[in-house]
């Protein structure tokens, strides 16, 4: 059998019986020569080239180093040698793929008459945001110059649509906007610079203006408002020793670094349940009756049941981003620290590395590669143990005290003075923190860094990204209050913090990060973590005698974003208005009728939609308001709209809403002035309100009178109207609800700051 | 794949101070590096981290470099031939958590193991059994097509040299592939 299995692999490959290599589309000469006479050898070279692995990189890899190495690169070579960085090349395109990077260059690039420029310099403008669809909504727009510009000139040419109140600052040559209240959430935006108004310090004016156009990527539905912000209700999973950290598994599970195993303590305000065995071997016994029990590495499991001893009591500890296992570091009987990597159950223990002195911050650059930092130096270790070379902190900078969660970056005290530094790990560029900088932290994808800011006469909450030096403020619902502890979730969605009136007790708020907009109200806490889906928060509460670990979950994103409807026929008008963005057809028939021509009547391209409004009728069905939207792009540069109407019914009562009838108008140019993004309606406190969302920063004066609430038969419903500029939001206070159906009115009136109409009345169900 | 000289030439002259001009060979040699260095590691996550580190290490010394008469590609490959070899010694026999915990599964049966593998990574990973100057010749001669002076340009040897590790690597090839053949009959 050997033989003749030789003997046939030999004859479909050793090159008798081959075709010749050339007629397969490879052909290498310098090998023909050299095999010219082992026809079996070149035979091997061909199946060996015509199995070689063809790997594809993974785009998001692949773009994500290409930024790390260009902000590496910017900051080596430095500013007054990128001259030609503004050039717009091929290197451009990567930024946002092909489609993208024509419209960026069409944006963005701008010849200019020479005239008596001296080297008939090109002006040249960059903005990183061009053409992106899914910007950060507490982003601020950066456009680079590759030449010192007229600042006075150039700001008094800037317009953006929707109207957006906006600050200005130059660094260098480049122009930072930063909105006053953030960008509204799944808008598109359109910056302009007139072109009269480029002007560089040597007078000299562009051919053609500044054009930017993006989008932004969606928000959560805020709530009405701060009197009806649901409370956390959360859950008491057990006890922590005092200075214990938090951490929330990939799967939902809560792990403190210093959990006390069986207590049951009366200071707790549940009763902590049982432990299971220790599963580390080596870990400390679990207990049920200690009266003084040892703090361990503890583990809350996600799924109810007996919490879990993952190893002994760590200082700092972390999960691999793909969730396959977990490091932490223990303190040694020296003064410093061991690191351990084990499976996500604790099993598995394997020792990796030690450290001299303590480790205060343990991070995952990638599921391979951990990185770790004492507190005045930073080391990597692979999980084979080997380690990388150490990494020299800023001179100067004082104690590092945080890690970004990917690792990459490095918050260091000041040594002096107020402001901390954030470190680079990777360029080994540091930049300083704006103000006298407390309860620094990062989001889990690391892109955002946010603080506290106490160098004013009321402390500050500042976010920005964490590769560029332009913070932005982050409105509280009470500005006047002291502030403490500050957490982010994944992708800076949302934030918690802490607030401290002058007088009152302290209470822990979760927020839209984008616009500061409560989500949900506990109480006072010394230590927070979001899960990794942002739809519950982990927390530690001093409670008589103890720190107990607190779960609760964020109504306000678990909550259907369309007010008071039926969860199912919510979950029906999102998934059916999210399959028509991605094109998902399968989705969208699964959802729909069969009578309903959905693929005939959905408008291709599509880059985002929003729903405005949706009500529950009286005879059980749905009736939705949706805008689709087809961002600006290179070959239409004005954003283009369609209103689409839906009605949503459920064919079993008990069974699943479908999309029964739908009427789309054709696409449109987007016109300016104000627009309607959302109606909502509360009823608490046995008040009614009703909340119209705008993309613009509104004119305050006008808002009172353009907004009303009708009945069906026309007559208008005597209601307080107050607008929120933070918010872009108006809201009509009732006494009490309303009866039949009811609808909101914003008429034509109303208008924008820079004086820009609503372009058509605008009526929205708010009852039916 | 490889860029006009002329234009390469000047392309890399600005790179030395111009970001946007690195940022443009990278978008033109990532994709032969990555491919490179994956046929040497068969590891995505490996394959990101070395790619990663050739490519700073590149940015980092591209001050230093000096047109030798071979493409620029000829210099990314030998920081890459050197991060592979980096990458080979400092590990222990596991290169990753989650590939440790794949092998040491006692749950997956030898059948399941062989059936998991496919012809074409098998025959290329007879490869991976040569000495590592044969290795990396026979990657860079069959996996990325270059010529054989580029490859001793990237190796630091004779044209000479090279043809022989490549002849002695395809032998070599040849018999793990006849007695991967002959288990297979058995079987």
């Amino acid at each position: 059998m050997a033989g003749r299995g030789r003997s046939n692999r030999r004859s479909q490959n050793g090159g008798g019986h081959l075709p010749p290599p050339w007629l397969s589309g490879w052909f290498d000469p310098e090998l023909k020569d050299l095999f010219e006479d082992e026809p079996d050898l070149y035979g091997t070279a061909h199946r060996l080239r015509s199995s070689r692995p063809e790997a594809q990189a993974d785009p998001q890899y692949r773009q994500r180093l290409r930024a790390s190495l260009m902000a590496e690169a910017e900051g080596s070579l430095g500013r007054h040698r990128l001259r030609r960085w503004f050039v717009p090349g091929p290197g451009h395109l990567a930024w946002g793929g092909a489609a993208a990077g024509v419209a960026l260059i069409a944006a963005t690039a701008l010849a200019v008459f020479s005239g008596h420029v001296q080297d008939h310099q090109t002006i040249m403008a960059y903005s990183r945001l061009t053409a992106q669809h899914a910007v950060s909504p507490n982003d601020v727009i950066t456009v680079a110059f590759n030449q010192p510009m007229d600042h006075q000139a150039v700001v008094a040419g800037l317009n953006i649509k929707p109207a957006t109140q906006v600050t200005t600052a130059w660094q260098g040559n480049s122009l930072v906007i930063t909105p006053v209240h953030h960008l509204a959430g799944n808008t598109p935006y359109t910056v302009t610079i007139a072109q009269p108004d480029l002007r560089t310090v040597l007078g000299s004016v562009a051919a053609a203006p500044v054009e930017i156009t993006f989008g932004t990527a969606p928000t959560p539905p805020s709530t009405p408002n701060t009197t009806s912000t649901p409370s956390l209700n959360p859950t008491t999973l057990g006890q922590a020793a005092a200075g214990a950290g938090l951490l929330v598994a990939p799967d939902g599970s809560v792990v403190t670094t210093a959990g006390l195993t069986g207590t049951t303590s009366s200071a707790s305000p549940a009763a902590t349940p049982g432990v299971s065995p220790a599963a580390t071997p080596g870990s400390p016994p679990a207990s049920t009756s200690a009266p003084s029990p040892a703090a361990s590495l503890l583990e809350f499991p996600a799924a109810s049941g007996s919490p879990i001893v993952l190893g002994q009591r760590a200082t700092a500890a972390a999960f691999a981003p793909g969730g396959g296992a977990l490091v932490f570091a223990v303190a040694d009987s020296h003064g410093g620290s061991q690191i351990t990597v084990a499976r996500t159950d604790g099993t598995n223990p394997t020792l990796l590395a030690g450290s001299a002195t303590p480790v205060v911050a343990i991070a995952w650059s990638s599921n391979a590669r951990i990185v770790y930092a004492t507190a005045t130096g930073i080391k990597s270790v692979d999980v084979s143990g080997a380690t990388g070379p150490a990494v020299d902190l800023p001179s100067g900078a004082g104690a590092l005290l945080q890690l970004s969660p990917n690792g990459r970056y490095a918050y260091l005290a000041p040594a002096a003075g107020t402001g901390g530094t954030l470190f680079d790990v990777n360029s080994g560029a540091s930049r300083t923190l704006s103000g006298a900088v407390t309860d620094v932290a990062f989001t889990g994808d690391s892109k955002t860094v946010a603080w506290i800011d106490r160098s004013g006469l009321t402390p500050r909450l500042l976010t920005e990204p964490a590769d560029q030096d332009t913070q932005a403020l982050v409105s509280t619902i009470n500005p006047g209050a002291s502030l403490s502890l500050v957490a982010l979730d994944y992708d800076g969605t949302e934030v918690a913090y802490v607030l401290t009136p002058a007088s009152g007790s302290a209470e822990l708020v979760v927020a839209q990060l984008a616009n500061g907009s409560p989500l949900a109200i506990g109480p006072g806490i010394t230590t927070a973590v979001f899960s990794r889906h942002g739809d519950a928060l982990a927390f530690l509460q001093e409670v008589a005698g103890g720190t107990a670990v607190q779960l609760a979950s964020i109504a306000g994103v678990t909550q259907p974003p369309v007010g008071a409807l039926p969860r199912a026929a919510a979950a029906t008008l999102n998934g059916f208005v999210d399959a028509q963005v991605s094109g998902n057809s399968s989705a969208l028939r699964t959802l729909s009728a069969p009578e309903v021509d959905v693929a005939g009547q959905t408008p291709s391209g599509l880059t985002r939609a929003y729903v405005i409004d949706a009500v529950l009728n009286p005879a059980g069905t749905v009736t939705a308001t949706v805008e689709l939207i087809v961002d600006a792009n290179a070959t239409h540069l004005t954003p283009r709209v369609s209103s689409e109407t839906l009605t949503l019914s459920q064919p079993a009562s008990d069974g699943p809403f479908i999309v029964s009838a739908m009427n789309v108008s054709p696409l449109r140019d987007q016109v300016s002035g104000p627009h309607v993004l959302h109606v909502s309606t509360a009823h608490s406190n046995g008040q009614y309100t009703v909340q119209v969302a705008f993309d613009s920063d509104l004119n305050p004066a006008t808002v009172q009178d353009a907004i009303t609430l009708v009945t069906a038969s026309g007559a208008s419903l005597p209601a307080a109207v107050s607008y929120d500029p933070e918010t872009r939001t108006a809201t009509l206070l009732l006494e009490s609800a309303p009866t039949g159906t009811v609808m909101v009115d914003v008429a034509t009136s109303l208008r924008d700051i820079n004086g820009q109409h609503l372009a058509l009345p605008f009526q929205g169900n708010v009852a039916g | 794949m490889t860029l006009p000289r002329a234009y390469e030439d000047q392309l890399v002259e600005r790179a030395k101070q111009d970001a946007d001009a690195f940022g443009e060979l990278y978008d033109h040699y990532f994709g032969q590096i990555y491919r490179f260095v994956y046929s040497r590691l068969h590891n995505q996550e490996a394959a990101e981290d070395v790619t990663s580190e050739v490519f700073f290490k590149a940015l980092r010394a591209i001050g230093r470099y000096r047109p030798s008469g071979h493409p620029f590609s000829a210099w990314l490959y030998q920081i890459s031939v050197n991060a592979i070899n980096d990458h080979y010694r400092s590990r222990k026999p596991t290169s990753s958590l989650d590939g440790a915990i794949a092998v040491a599964d006692p749950q997956r049966s030898v059948a399941d193991r062989v059936v998991d593998s496919v012809e074409a990574a098998r025959v290329w990973a007879a490869i991976d059994d040569l000495p590592p100057q044969q290795r990396i010749a026979m990657s860079l001669k069959l996996g990325e097509d270059l010529k054989l002076a580029q490859i001793g340009e990237i190796m630091g040897k004779s044209e000479g040299a090279i043809k022989l590790l490549i002849h002695r690597g395809m032998i070599g090839v040849r018999q793990r592939l006849d007695i991967a053949v002959s288990v297979e009959g058995k079987a």
